[in-house]
């Protein structure tokens, strides 16, 4: 790679990537921060870190899959740039907004009738091709506090470790516990009223 | 018979262990592969006796399974969310520029 780009100086254009994998990348930044500037400004950068290390790029994989791990780098720095470095607020542990849930008269904290989870009859794959899920998929991520979205991202998209997201974040892994069970507690229910109740219907 | 005893059983259950809110809170945790033997055997024993739980255990992992998928989805090109052609411009601008950058300091140095 490294003799092409010193002959041929012309044939190393970083401007190609933006027709070839732009589309690519900005998919990839802004399922993870949801923000169209936020994702723009994270492709910028992993194209720039790109032309940096060009050299080290072997060719043994893919450029779009070279690209794609340097933007993930790019969004861990992102997520770490973006959280302050405090305990969790009141509002970021707040679960009572789901109490409701849990509201059966008989059992104490038990869910109600009305409130326990239905079946979803329907595949992963299959709720991904329809627009209109994806759609309530990114509004509900969306109304997650920024730091419990962040975390949930990392963990569920990127499978990162809970050692390495606290490390992130700055959280303590008990926090860290508690930030998932409040994105999924949330994501289930959004999903639950937002979507499969109405497909159901 | 037998589900008389099951009815017994699951009251019992109900009663004594924590409730469908606690073991939420245990199923989420459980996905990060943390319980003790003694969480494990509560939410276990929870799960035999709750249909609710059981479906909120399947529902997160369904979530899981989304979330996983969806970089597949962006790979085939399926996802909505597209770089503007003013965006793709101004990235270009942006790099035309870095790499001028970068040959002029090469140039300099040697």
């Amino acid at each position: 790679m490294q003799a092409q780009t010193a002959e041929n100086p012309q044939e190393f254009d970083p401007t190609v990537w933006v027709d070839r994998h732009g589309d690519y990348l900005f998919a990839l930044a802004f399922a993870r921060v949801r923000e169209c500037q936020a994702a723009e400004e994270i492709v910028e950068e992993t194209l720039l870190a790109a032309i940096r290390s060009f050299d080290s790029f072997a060719g043994t994989i893919s450029e779009r899959t070279w690209l794609g791990g340097i933007l993930k780098d790019r969004i861990i720095d992102h997520f770490r740039r973006n959280c302050q470095k405090n305990d969790l607020t009141a509002a970021e542990t707040e679960m009572s907004a789901y109490q409701y849930l849990f509201a059966d008269e008989t059992w104490k904290d038990h869910w109600t009738q009305e409130t326990m989870p239905s079946e979803w009859r329907m595949a992963p794959e299959q709720a991904l091709e329809k627009m209109e899920f994806c759609a309530v998929l990114e509004h509900c991520l969306g109304e997650l506090p920024v730091r419990i979205a962040s975390a949930f991202t990392l963990r569920e998209m990127d499978g990162l470790g809970g050692a390495e997201i606290c490390d992130i974040l700055h959280v303590s892994k008990d926090n860290y516990w508690l930030m998932l069970h409040r994105a999924r507690t949330h994501l289930r229910r959004c999903l639950e009223y937002d979507w499969f109740r109405k497909v159901n219907d | 018979m037998f589900g008389k005893i099951k009815n017994g059983f699951n009251k019992l259950v109900w009663k004594l262990l924590p409730s469908c809110k606690d073991i939420t809170a245990l199923i989420s945790r459980s996905l990060e592969d943390d319980l003790s033997l003694r969480e494990k055997l509560v939410m276990k024993t929870h799960l035999y006796t709750c249909i609710a739980c059981q479906r909120y255990l399947t529902q997160l992992e369904f979530m899981s399974e989304v979330l996983e998928k969806q970089d597949q989805k962006i790979e085939k090109g399926e996802y909505a969310p597209r770089l503007s052609s003013e965006a793709s411009e101004r990235l270009k601008n942006a790099l035309k520029s870095s790499k001028l950058l970068i040959l002029f300091v090469f140039v300099y140095c040697y």
